[in-house]
């Protein structure tokens, strides 16, 4: 019995001894540990902080993206509004070109008139549909040079002592191929 | 305390084997009333060791759920989704500002197909009025009539290329019969 207890007490006795080899190891530690579970709740709280500072900035720049996206869907919508009307307008001052080509030339058979109206719409289709500005500036020449030449046969009709049976400018003009 | 109650789980059931085959040897030995008496404390032993795997089971997902949410409502990781969730709406308001634009972009130039196919129509039946009434006087009434069916065909389709081309082929067929 008693070398049971002397090899119970001794087995115990190196439980103790380790456990407090153990507890000496924690507390020689304790501040490095300390100090590191301090440094981590001091980088999470300024990574929180970081990240509330981005997430503020994020949404101001959202509002601004909006507002600013808002005016520019507003000044497109204006844009092409007037487009629209300026193209109506082109189409509107290309009838009355046709017009004052029939009221000027009073033989002028309609496929003429037709052809001419035609060739100036091509040139106005030409010059909206263009990518270019270089080029839809060219186009746009094109078609005034073109407008200017029925104009001016408009007026030589009226000014001529004998009836002018054709625009001989325009069709000159077409035939160009211009 | 997951490793005592699994070991406490183990200890349980091999409680119950031991009962179990201690009943077994005694129905051998021919002791009936000891089967009889220790097979159900056996089965019951071994449903209690069951119980508890279950409830250590349970015990083990609830924790695992309670650092879950304590992880996903952690302050870092919230103003981590917040960031992301405002990076994202960035993107989608600058994806929807394109598709906005490309749709007012879709829409003006579908207005201005209809004013020019509008226009394209009124000057195509102008034509037919004017191509229709010269064939009238310039060509018998039989070809007459099968032209301005074609000529009525060429204004349905909105092709004036085609109806000036058909009044140029009967004034030179009509010319030279004439």
């Amino acid at each position: 019995m008693s070398v049971f207890n002397r090899w119970l007490s001794g087995a115990l006795g190196l439980w103790r001894g380790k456990r407090d080899e153990n507890l000496r190891w924690h507390l020689a530690r304790q501040p490095d540990v300390a100090a590191l579970r301090q440094a981590r709740v001091l980088a999470e709280q300024a990574l929180v902080a970081e990240l509330k500072k981005q997430a503020r900035q994020l949404a101001h720049e959202l509002a601004m993206g909006e507002t600013r996206h808002g005016n520019e869907l507003a000044m497109l919508k204006i844009q092409c509004k007037q487009d629209l009307k300026d193209y109506q307008q082109y189409l509107q001052s290309l009838d009355k070109l046709k017009l004052s080509l029939r009221e000027n030339f009073a033989h002028l058979p309609e496929a003429v008139a037709f052809t001419i109206h035609h060739h100036a719409k091509q040139l106005l289709n030409r010059m909206w549909d263009e990518q270019d500005p270089e080029e839809k500036l060219k186009v746009e020449m094109q078609l005034l040079q073109f407008m200017t030449a029925v104009h001016e046969d408009s007026v030589g009709s009226l000014n001529a002592d004998k009836p002018v049976s054709l625009p001989q400018k325009t069709l000159a003009f077409i035939d160009n191929g211009v | 305390m997951t490793k005592i109650i699994l070991y406490s789980v183990l200890w349980v059931c091999s409680l119950a084997m031991v009962l179990l085959v201690a009943g077994f040897i005694g129905w051998r030995f021919g002791w009936p009333e000891l089967p009889a008496c220790l097979y159900p404390l056996a089965g019951r032993i071994m449903l209690s060791a069951f119980l508890l795997l279950l409830l250590l089971g349970c015990g083990l997902f609830l924790q695992a759920l309670y650092r879950e949410l304590a992880v996903y409502f952690r302050w870092d990781a919230v103003a981590l989704r917040r960031v992301a969730m405002l990076q994202r709406l960035q993107y989608d308001a600058r994806q929807r500002v394109l598709l906005e634009r490309t749709q007012i972009h879709y829409l003006y130039e579908l207005k201005r197909q209809r004013l020019l196919a509008a226009d394209n129509k009124k000057h195509s039946r102008a034509l037919f009025e004017a191509v229709s009434a010269e064939l009238r006087q310039s060509v018998e009434p039989d070809s007459f009539k099968s032209l301005q069916k074609h000529l009525k065909q060429h204004r349905s389709q909105v092709n004036p290329r085609a109806m000036l081309a058909l009044r140029e082929r009967a004034l030179c067929r009509s010319s030279i019969a004439g």
